[in-house]
């Protein structure tokens, strides 16, 4: 690693976010100039951390002495309270495999993405917000990976979630006409979308601080000090003993997972993810599909490799208990994953079908660390792991090219395209790689990492429901994403298409919307290879360069003959038949056939309705706004009366004093 | 005659004499010119200088440790009236004589030329009582500078003599008077009790007493009459009328510093009386006490901020908000351990400097589209960019968003309810769950009804569209508030060593008393 | 001088605030209600004279009547200002009911 890369790699965006704002009054090309450069620096010292890591010069291991070197760890003070209560809370930067994988995928992804907005929002009058926003968003979500306690990984997660705000709101000024009649405008919609999100993800932090105050409470008990920090708590896993003594694990992992629940869009809080794709499609694809959403399932891997390593190195035992917060994780990732899958399948705008895939994908990864640390098995882990890269490249992917099409036909409705095919092919045949990857065709990355996570819930006993739920989404995932390439790409040009052809010459994306689709679309391809020497990062070991060749081989030939591939097979082909038949090949009416049949009629009308979850939670917020204006008639505006509550309040303290 | 005890007490007198002195002198220039400039010039110097005194003597208590007592050589204390300025009162003037200085400045550009040189002679005269009350050395030097205070906020409530006004201010006189009775008659009590008014006389008789039914009506005396002031819970009702009815800068002074002024005579005085009596170790309050006032915390933070959620009224919902934080820094001081009270202070210093801002923002406002309805304000931070953009920071602060200062000392709040938990203290759970949910309940207004309204609107509403940025003053104070808010958040380390030495000092009882009495 | 016991004063002394307390919250007039803000401040003043006797036995503290002049001195300022909103409301509103006040409820 370069010098200083551990302050540089966040501090370089940041730079960037804040001259961006000024460089844009003189130059667009400049700010443009600026930014790629900036995140071009963030992602080249992400790689030389890689290469650190390759060379085993980071590791889980403090103080191995075949590996010598400790996983690094930098810290400043940042809020003294060492007279207070004995400790100061620390502000700094982790590195180990984990957090450097995670900060690679985020600076590739994140760079990708930053040269396709230059295409994307090449005629935006807000370029300077743009920028400003992004880089900052990248780097609190670098930081946010790298961060090396529960408090400083909360303010970053906060960041995150305030870029996400800013950027979906991004086209407030917007006066077109809203496509949902309670706006005027379409910039009043996008602002709603974005409060939304942050309302909802802020609800769910809200537990979440109140579980990390717990952790700052317990480790006081157990250690003699309170800290956050991710090293101390995974040396001494006494704390969660505390919590058991207590009493109040089972409600400490609720509150603590609660947080990475709502940023990660699982259930109760996977309401607002859909909204979230009313800003520019760049925002989509790198914060609500690549980076911000995965933070929440980086925590829960984050606190898997906390307990795996404080048992494995330091010798602990398994503190007992703790399997319920991976428990939950487990199960609700699953249902989550089934849940915003069939929503997926009904879904009419093009960006919110990969907005629920997104959602059911996330799902996957959660039940892959919740199987992982419910039964303290590094398998699953790794799936989950890689499962966050392969569909973060692959996401990100499908993203952008909805990203090309929408910048050519103007319609975020899938029934408005259709017959793409032959002017967009650069969008049609990366779309359709990533959409292979999405649905887990060999050999794109996709396969291997779901396949693993179907697999190890396959394997064991325990978790047997999860693996019907999972395969079953597997199938659910590969009828929508060829529904979604049916719809775009093939059958008849709707009127929209013909009129904007007749128009204009329908074009494919712009050169520099072209590199990042195929970079994307190539990593999708070749990821599967690296996948073994990953795993044995991830892992903690040094990788065996001599027989490299042969290991990945072998990883490659067991992943194919495996005992599921039967079961893969048959997932992508019931999956792919029907969407073959009725939107590809466009055989059959898909409103008639939902028409036809009262119970297809009525689980449509379930599904397009959001299982009435979204509703429900608008009928909450109607409720509490109704309860507000009850509770504002204690401001009678009678002088009287306000003596009166004084008069109140000093003889119910005088009695409740006397009395206790 | 006049023998003042000169260095270092003289400096300890200067940041009250001078507002004072701004008020006499404007009276006499007064007479001659209306110029709102000149006025407004005089008396921001005038302030500047006292705001210098006072951190001149924050910064002195800070490295030599000893409090700073100001007297008359002839009747020296305990039978004299003194001021005694310990590390805890020189940070509170500190900061309202800098909240002060700011909407000095900001009324230059703000308010209209009428009435001019009454305004500024009551703002003076406003500053020099709040400094008073902190820097007071006996209960009863406190009460005068309290009604003092009272006196001169119930008439710039009423400043504009409109109806609104009138009726703001009546219902704030009423209460307020009434609340200062009964304080009266708590130091009648204490002083029955004690035979002194001195502070830290009383501090030293009671510091060998236990915790007694004679205590109990001194303490709900206490509290629900300095509660007025603080806008406590059933108290508060004047507090949302109070501040849209007044002018803006008002507003953000009584936001942002009067409020705090109550609540410091309160804490003051609770501490000097109930300080570890018959208290687990580590805690300030008795359990007893310590849940009564988790109870009146818990409601002020609760209901006000759900009513905040349906008001129409941008100064009205920035009313609210502000009782609910005084519940936040009320929470901290149920709670009661260090940690707790210095998470108190750095509440207090966020809100103050915040809220005081996003008043002077919303007066800019309210004066260009000459409407306060938040739905005719649509768009006008577009208008207006540096009070739209100064809004959009405070609010962030306020609503608790890192990486701004308002969610450091919401979270360590949090964190001292829990660390408060186990030791027996029940109410640290449900402080730290009320505020916690509280924090997404301010967000809902915050950025729900308020940020959205100035700022993320595609079109202006009839109102905001010709608003534009009208007067350099406003601009330059709220740009001082806004580079304040910042240092706050990025030096949390140098804030909070601070606030970590205030309370260690104030935790020194023996340096205090000391400091009067030679032993 | 021959006295009722001290505690009779001091009783006295709590219902003139409990009476102030009480007409404060139910009258409508305006006038009463500044008369009882008085009512509450005299019996305040009084319990620091009684307290200052019991104190000084039998001498009041010098210190107390300073601090009872002053407080009377404020007293009277509160009057003052009382007397100047009664003028205002009279003006503007033409009643004497305080619960006519009652445009800010909201």
């Amino acid at each position: 690693m370069i010098i200083y890369g551990e302050i540089l790699i966040w501090l370089v965006p940041v730079i960037a976010a804040l001259l961006s704002p000024i460089i844009a009054h003189i130059s667009r090309k400049l700010t443009h100039a600026v930014s790629i450069t900036s995140m071009g620096i963030s992602m080249i010292i992400a790689f030389t951390m890689l290469v650190d890591l390759i060379r085993g010069k980071v590791s889980y291991y403090p103080g191995n002495e075949v590996l010598g070197v400790i996983p690094f760890s930098r810290t400043m003070t940042w809020i003294p309270l060492k007279h207070i209560i004995g400790v100061d809370i620390k502000f700094g930067v982790l590195f180990d495999p984990l957090s450097i994988f995670m900060a690679n995928v985020v600076a590739f992804v994140s760079f990708w993405i930053f040269i396709f907005s230059v295409g994307y929002m090449d005629k935006e009058p807000d370029i300077g917000r743009y920028w400003f926003l992004m880089n900052l968003f990248v780097s609190s979500m670098l930081l946010l990976v790298l961060s090396s306690n529960l408090l400083e990984m909360f303010i970053t997660w906060e960041m995150v979630g305030l870029c996400s705000w800013a950027l979906i709101s991004f086209w407030y000024k917007s006066r077109a006409p809203s496509p949902d009649p309670r706006f005027k405008t379409e910039g009043e919609y996008n602002a709603h979308c974005g409060l939304k999100a942050l309302l909802t993800t802020s609800f769910a932090d809200a537990f979440f601080l109140v579980a990390i105050a717990i952790v700052g409470y317990v480790t006081m008990l157990s250690m003699g000090e309170p800290t956050f920090d991710f090293i101390a708590l995974s040396e001494n896993l006494s704390w969660i003993n505390e919590l058991v003594r207590l009493g109040i694990l089972p409600i400490f992992s609720i509150m603590l997972l609660s947080g990475p629940l709502g940023k990660s869009a699982q259930f109760p809080y996977q309401e607002w993810l859909p909204e979230a794709m009313a800003g520019p499609t760049t925002v989509s694809a790198l914060i609500h599909a690549a980076t911000m959403v995965k933070a929440g399932a980086y925590f829960v891997g984050r606190f898997y490799v906390l307990i795996y390593e404080g048992v494995h190195l330091y010798n602990q035992t398994l503190p007992a208990g703790i399997d319920v917060f991976f428990l939950i994780a487990a199960y609700i990732g699953t249902f989550t994953a089934f849940l915003a899958g069939t929503q997926g399948m009904v879904a009419k705008e093009l960006k919110k079908i990969l907005a629920y895939s997104t959602i059911s994908q996330l799902g996957y990864i959660f039940a892959a660390f919740g199987i992982a640390g419910l039964l303290m098995y590094q398998e699953a882990f790794l799936a989950g792991s890689l499962h966050i890269l392969a569909h973060a490249v692959f996401k990100a992917l499908l993203f952008l090219c909805a990203g090309a099409i929408l910048h050519t036909v103007h319609t975020k409705y899938v029934y408005e395209m259709g017959g793409l095919k032959k002017y967009m092919p650069v969008t049609f045949y990366t779309m359709l790689i990533g959409a292979l990857s999405l649905s887990g065709v060999p050999p794109f990355a996709g396969f291997f990492s779901k396949d693993a996570i179907i697999h190890v819930a396959f394997q064991n006993p325990k978790t047997q429901v999860l693996f019907i739920v999972l395969v079953i989404t597997a199938i659910i995932t590969v009828f929508y994403s060829f529904r979604m390439i049916g719809l775009v790409f093939y059958g008849e040009e709707s009127d929209h298409i013909k009129k904007l052809a007749s128009e204009h010459e329908l074009h494919d994306a712009p050169l520099v919307m072209k590199v990042s689709l195929i970079a994307l679309a190539l990593v999708t391809i070749i990821a599967g290879i690296f996948f073994e020497p990953l795993q044995e990062i991830l892992e903690g070991r040094i990788i065996d360069s001599s027989d490299l060749a042969a290991s990945i081989g072998e990883y490659l030939y067991h992943t194919f003959i495996s005992p599921l591939l039967p079961l893969t097979i048959a997932v992508i082909l019931i999956g792919f038949l029907p969407a073959y038949y009725v939107f590809i090949a466009r055989k059959a009416d898909p409103a008639r056939i939902v028409e036809g049949n009262i119970i297809l009629r009525g689980i449509y009308r379930f599904l397009i309705n959001r299982w009435y979850f979204n509703a429900m939670y608008y009928k909450i917020i109607d409720g509490v706004r109704g309860f507000s204006n009850q509770l504002r008639k204690i401001q009678t505006g009678l002088a009287n009366v306000n003596i009166l509550y004084m008069l109140i309040a000093l003889l119910t303290a005088l009695i409740l004093l006397i009395l206790m | 005659m006049l023998n003042l005890q000169l260095t270092p007490g003289l400096y300890g007198f200067l940041p009250i004499i001078l507002p004072i002195a701004s008020a006499v002198v404007i009276a006499i220039i007064g007479k001659f010119t209306e110029s709102k400039g000149l006025l407004g010039s005089i008396n921001t110097l005038f302030i500047l200088i006292a705001t210098y005194f006072a951190a001149r003597n924050f910064i002195t208590i800070l490295n030599t440790g000893i409090p700073i007592v100001a007297s008359y050589n002839a009747y020296l204390p305990p039978i004299g009236s003194c001021l005694e300025i310990d590390l805890f009162s020189a940070f509170f003037a500190v900061l309202f004589t800098f909240i002060g200085l700011c909407v000095s400045i900001y009324s230059i550009g703000y308010m209209e030329r009428e009435g001019i040189r009454s305004y500024f002679m009551l703002l003076s005269i406003l500053i020099a009582s709040l400094v008073g009350v902190v820097y007071a050395g006996d209960f009863f030097t406190l009460f005068v500078f309290y009604e003092m205070l009272g006196v001169s906020a119930y008439i710039l409530v009423a400043f504009y003599k409109n109806e609104e006004a009138i009726e703001a201010a009546v219902k704030y006189f009423i209460m307020g008077a009434a609340g200062s009775a009964l304080i009266l008659y708590g130091l009648a009590l204490v002083y029955g009790l004690t035979g002194t008014l001195n502070m830290a006389l009383v501090m030293r008789t009671m510091s060998n007493t236990q915790l007694s039914y004679e205590l109990y009506p001194i303490l709900v005396l206490f509290v629900i009459g300095f509660g007025v002031k603080a806008a406590i819970f059933p108290m508060h009702s004047w507090l949302p009328d109070a501040h849209p009815a007044a002018p803006s800068g008002i507003s953000a002074m009584l936001s942002g510093v009067v409020i705090k002024a109550g609540l410091y005579a309160m804490f003051r005085t609770l501490f000097i009386l109930f300080y570890g009596k018959n208290a687990v170790q580590g805690y300030f309050w008795n359990m007893n006490i310590s849940l009564i006032f988790a109870g009146i915390a818990v409601l002020t933070v609760t209901i006000p901020n759900f009513i905040a959620l349906v008001q129409r009224d941008i100064k009205r919902t920035l009313a609210y908000s502000s009782i609910y934080n005084m519940g936040i820094v009320f929470a901290g001081i149920a709670i009661g351990t260090k940690l707790a009270i210095a998470a108190a202070l750095f509440h207090i210093l966020n809100h103050a400097i915040a809220k005081a801002l996003l008043f002077m923002d919303s007066g800019a406002f309210i004066t260009e589209a000459k409407t306060r309805e938040i739905e005719k304000l649509r768009g006008i931070g577009k208008k207006m960019p540096v009070s739209g953009l100064t809004f959009v920071t405070g609010s962030l602060s306020l609503a608790g968003l890192p990486p701004l200062a308002g969610f450091y000392s919401k979270f360590l709040v949090i964190w001292a309810a829990i660390l408060a938990i186990f030791d027996g203290n029940i109410v640290g759970y449900i402080i730290a769950i009320t505020l916690a949910t509280n924090a997404v309940v301010s967000l809902g207004y915050y950025f729900g009804s308020l940020v959205r309204n100035i700022w993320f609107v595609s079109e202006p509403s009839e109102n905001a569209k010709d608003a534009k940025e009208f007067s350099k003053t406003i601009a330059i104070s709220e740009i001082i508030l806004v580079i304040a808010i910042i240092c706050v958040s990025f030096l949390p380390f140098f804030i909070m060593d601070i606030f970590t030495k205030i309370v260690e000092s104030l935790l020194d009882t023996n340096a205090y008393i000391s400091a009067v009495i030679s032993p | 001088m021959t006295s009722l016991p001290i505690q009779v004063y001091f009783a006295l002394s709590i219902s003139l605030l409990a009476v102030g307390f009480y007409i404060l919250s139910v009258k409508r007039n305006i006038l009463r209600i500044i008369l009882a803000i008085e009512l509450m401040i005299t019996g305040a003043n009084m319990a620091f004279v009684i307290l200052g006797y019991w104190i000084g036995n039998g001498v009041v503290d010098p210190l107390i009547r300073s601090i009872v002049i002053i407080s009377m001195g404020i007293a009277s300022i509160v009057a003052a200002l009382a007397i100047a909103f009664v003028i205002l409301i009279f003006n503007k509103f033409g009643t004497r009911d305080i619960r006519k006040l009652r445009k800010l409820r909201w």
